[in-house]
């Protein structure tokens, strides 16, 4: 079906939203020209756009005026750049040999592209889902959970949520330095005992591009093919899982602490932020010290001088002093909705638990800084 | 050929046809997962992508060309599928998350054993399984799965020294690694009597019940003490049944089944009975060898497959490999020799000179009528001419133990048998002693003859 001559006309609204978020997923260093363009086709009285950099692949669709069906690839970000230029309203599409023609009232464009068939395959329907999501629970995999991921290449395993399908559906992510636990609810599952490594990152895509969406989403995963496919209404998001052995988070989950402190949540990411301006000098390092007073945050730099901030808190145990990259504790602080948080510890070289106090299925750990 | 070679070929052959973009977006990534032959000429090829868009992209557009080109190298017929697989690097344990918090649970688990009085260091991981103990290797990891419903109660018996203690800690051990806080107790036949002759005596038997039934985990060892002994049957009796009913797990170790145990109750008998009995055997010499190197590496000694061998071939107890080790570990640190197999030997000939099984001196006769007997040759033939497999080694058999247990001369053993040159038998040991550690069933013959002549 080679049909070249595809003519439509549709709402700049509603195509710009579109192809921004489909540009998302085209490579950025693509060697091969085709994927660094965005494929148009039309579909059951739809535009459809997908794109992909061979990892990760979406599916976008938006309803259209169809006169003629056809398909072509052009390039992201050309298209991006001149569709949000154009004037809001009515924007009709042409295909012609290897150009498309986008005008609207003044404005008329040319861009070459590249026939549809070079295009990879990129999935548009989830044919039998495996379980649905609801779209709080993305929000929540997104907020508490996601940014715990590694983000280099280098450790691609550790790049994952390493979903567990047990009694309970637990969510893990570890970059090595800290680690988020999340017990899950709103996954409906009927398939217990199954795990799998998904990329943190398109977690956070497919959240940021459901944006305000409510409605639940449906999760196809493909063991065989090694993939993961998202759908929620007009979006289909297609990723690869992660090929291999989750670290075990019950090895580095703390069995017990010695020191422990109850705290305003605002207090600690005030005093964190203000102790930031000398720690951002000095690698990062702020001490904490647990006392019966509660906790004081210090940071220290050799060239610019210190800081010293009294927190208040309610504490019990030992007496101790403890460094952490200051940064850790923001996104840990910035992760969570309660008002007041719980960090224990078993010392200086031992991993800290961090704790909403409000929500017992969201364990944060962090590995403190050896000075 | 090779995989990885065959592979390189191929992506050399498209490479040429493709271009460079074409080809590194598509194939940077894949190799071959597995190889197999269907036919003479025909075989199956397994090639793994990153991802399934890549798997779908090759198969669409370069099924082909790839295909021509892998007939090509392997001048083969292939039938090629694609699998998605990404060529996995190990997570690096040496995170500073996973590094530090794995020493640091390992000290907890250690106080949590202590608090139980289980001796630590007796895990799953450092228990080396083979035919004899596999079973109850199973049984126990189904235990620590599902305590006190898999099997329950779960009963090792066997001789000494052949793991049932190392694997009903080994269960203490791992229910802890998941929980620090599972109540588990160990205790011998003989420590559950004395507590409860202690707490009648200072009329504390309420404290003694309190302790024992509210464990998750009880495990007894060498039950067999407490046969014959009225009251603490009993009490270990409702002690048993406080637990099972409370869905707790038991395990008990003993040197025979229950149905041998004497004056035990019935009532006891039955309620061992009802869960599941396991015997260990003696291990044999592959498990020996492999006891041997992981004891070896407890130390932090790193033994040659050869001399692991050698040890497991001369002695038989898992207790007494341990005791040779730290005899074998003293002596590189003492005297600073290299560790070689003639070292080993020569101490282990010092260790079965020690150890020696016969209590008085064994006349040659009785060897050679043992070997005899054992074999059911013909003492004509085994002292005759014939050079026959069956008869040589038999007699080789037979020298050899002159030889290195009796301590005969080489020309007493020559002349006892068949009057033979001490060249002759200066061979036979030779042989014996190298092939005894090589061929198991070698080693289990001539322990099989000593026995019969003590």
């Amino acid at each position: 079906m080679l049909l070249l001559s595809m003519k439509l006309s549709i709402l700049q609204e509603d195509l710009a939203g579109n192809i921004t978020l489909a540009s998302r997923f085209v490579s950025t260093r693509a060697q091969l020209p085709v994927l660094s363009n965005i494929l148009l086709k039309t579909q059951n009285g739809k535009l459809s756009l997908s794109a992909t950099n061979l990892e990760t692949g979406i599916n976008v669709s938006t309803g259209a005026k169809i006169e003629k069906e056809g398909t072509i690839t052009v390039p992201a970000k050309i298209l991006v750049d001149l569709v949000n230029h154009l004037p809001a309203g009515k924007v009709s599409l042409e295909v012609d040999k290897d150009q498309l023609k986008i005008s609207c009232n003044s404005i008329s464009a040319n861009i070459s592209g590249i026939p549809a068939t070079e295009f990879p395959n990129v999935p548009d329907l989830v044919k039998e889902a495996t379980f649905s999501l609801k779209r709080e629970t993305l929000d929540t995999l997104t907020d508490n959970v996601a940014f715990s991921a590694a983000t280099e290449d280098t450790r691609p395993i550790l790049t994952g949520i390493n979903l567990i399908v047990g009694e309970k559906v637990i969510a893990v992510a570890t970059d090595g330095f800290r680690m988020s636990y999340k017990e899950l609810d709103g996954v409906n599952f009927d398939k217990n005992g199954s795990k799998f490594l998904l990329p943190a990152r398109v977690v956070e895509e497919l959240n940021r591009a459901l944006g305000a969406k409510t409605e639940d989403v449906k999760v196809a995963v493909l063991q065989k093919e090694g993939q993961i496919i998202f759908q929620s209404e007009n979006i289909i998001l297609t990723s690869r899982l992660i090929d291999g052995e989750f670290p075990d988070y019950n090895r580095v989950m703390p069995k017990a602490w010695t020191t422990k402190a109850s705290l305003g949540k605002d207090e600690l990411l005030q005093a964190v932020k203000a102790t930031s301006v000398f720690a951002r000098e000095s690698a990062s390092i702020v001490r904490i010290k647990f006392d019966s007073n509660g906790l004081t945050l210090t940071s220290e730099s050799s060239q610019y001088g210190k800081e010293e901030i009294q927190v208040e808190a309610k504490t019990e145990g030992d007496e101790v002093q403890i460094a952490f990259n200051y940064k850790y504790l923001l996104d840990f602080l910035n992760s969570i909705d309660g008002d007041s948080i719980v960090i224990e510890t078993q010392g200086p070289t031992t991993p800290g638990v961090f704790q909403d106090s409000k929500d017992p299925t969201y364990k944060h750990i962090i590995m403190p800084v050896r000075v | 050929m090779d995989q990885n070679y065959i592979w390189k070929n191929v992506l050399s052959t498209l490479k040429v046809s493709l271009s460079q973009a074409n080809f590194q977006t598509w194939f940077s990534s894949t190799f071959i997962v597995s190889l197999k032959k269907i036919s003479d000429k025909r075989q199956a090829v397994e090639i793994g992508c990153s991802s399934s868009f890549i798997a779908d992209g090759i198969e669409k557009r370069y099924f082909d060309l790839l295909q021509d080109a892998l007939n090509q190298t392997t001048t083969l017929k292939n039938d090629i599928t694609f699998v998605v697989r990404q060529k996995v690097k190990k997570p690096n344990q040496n995170e500073p998350l996973f590094a530090s918090s794995q020493i640091e649970n390992t000290a907890l688990i250690t106080d949590a054993l202590k608090r139980g009085r289980v001796r630590p260091g007796f895990t799953f991981e450092n228990f080396a399984v083979s035919g004899t103990n596999q079973m109850a290797h199973a049984a126990a990891e189904a235990v620590s799965r599902n305590p006190g419903h898999a099997y329950n109660p779960l009963f090792f018996y066997g001789g000494v020294g052949i793991g049932k203690t190392h694997l009903m800690l080994a269960i203490a051990h791992s229910l802890l690694e998941k929980d620090l806080n599972t109540r588990v107790a160990y205790c011998t036949g003989e420590d559950f009597t004395n507590e409860i002759v202690e707490a009648i005596r200072s009329k504390t038997t309420q404290t003694f019940k309190e302790k024992y039934r509210k464990l998750k985990l009880l495990m007894v060892d060498d039950i067999q003490f407490i046969a014959g002994k009225e009251r603490v049957q009993e009490e270990f009796f409702h002690t048993f049944n406080t637990l099972q009913s409370a869905g707790s797990q038991i395990v008990l170790t003993s040197d025979r089944p229950p149905h041998e145990i004497d004056k035990l109750e019935a009532r006891l008998r039955s309620r061992f009975e009802a869960g599941l009995i396991v015997d260990i055997a003696p291990p044999d010499f592959e498990l020996r060898a492999a006891i041997t190197l992981i004891k070896a590496k407890e130390r932090g000694v790193e033994l040659p497959m050869e001399i692991a061998q050698a040890i497991a071939a001369n002695i038989d107890s898992p207790r007494r490999i341990e005791g040779f080790l730290t005899k074998l570990t003293s002596h590189l640190a003492i005297t600073h020799e290299p560790l070689t197999v003639e070292l080993v030997n020569k101490l282990l000939s010092v260790t079965s000179g020690d150890t020696q099984t016969y209590k008085k001196p064994v006349s040659p006769q009785a060897v050679i009528n043992a070997v005899s007997i054992y074999y059911s040759l013909g003492k004509r033939s085994l002292l005759g001419e014939s050079r026959a497999q069956t008869v040589a080694l038999p007699r080789q058999i037979l020298m050899y133990i002159l030889r290195t247990d009796l301590r005969l001369p080489l020309q007493e053993v020559g002349r006892l048998v068949g009057g033979r040159d001490h060249t002759t038998v200066m061979h036979a040991v030779d042989k014996i002693s190298k092939n005894i550690s090589e061929k198991s069933g070698l080693h289990d013959d001539i322990l099989g003859i000593k026995k019969s002549i003590s």
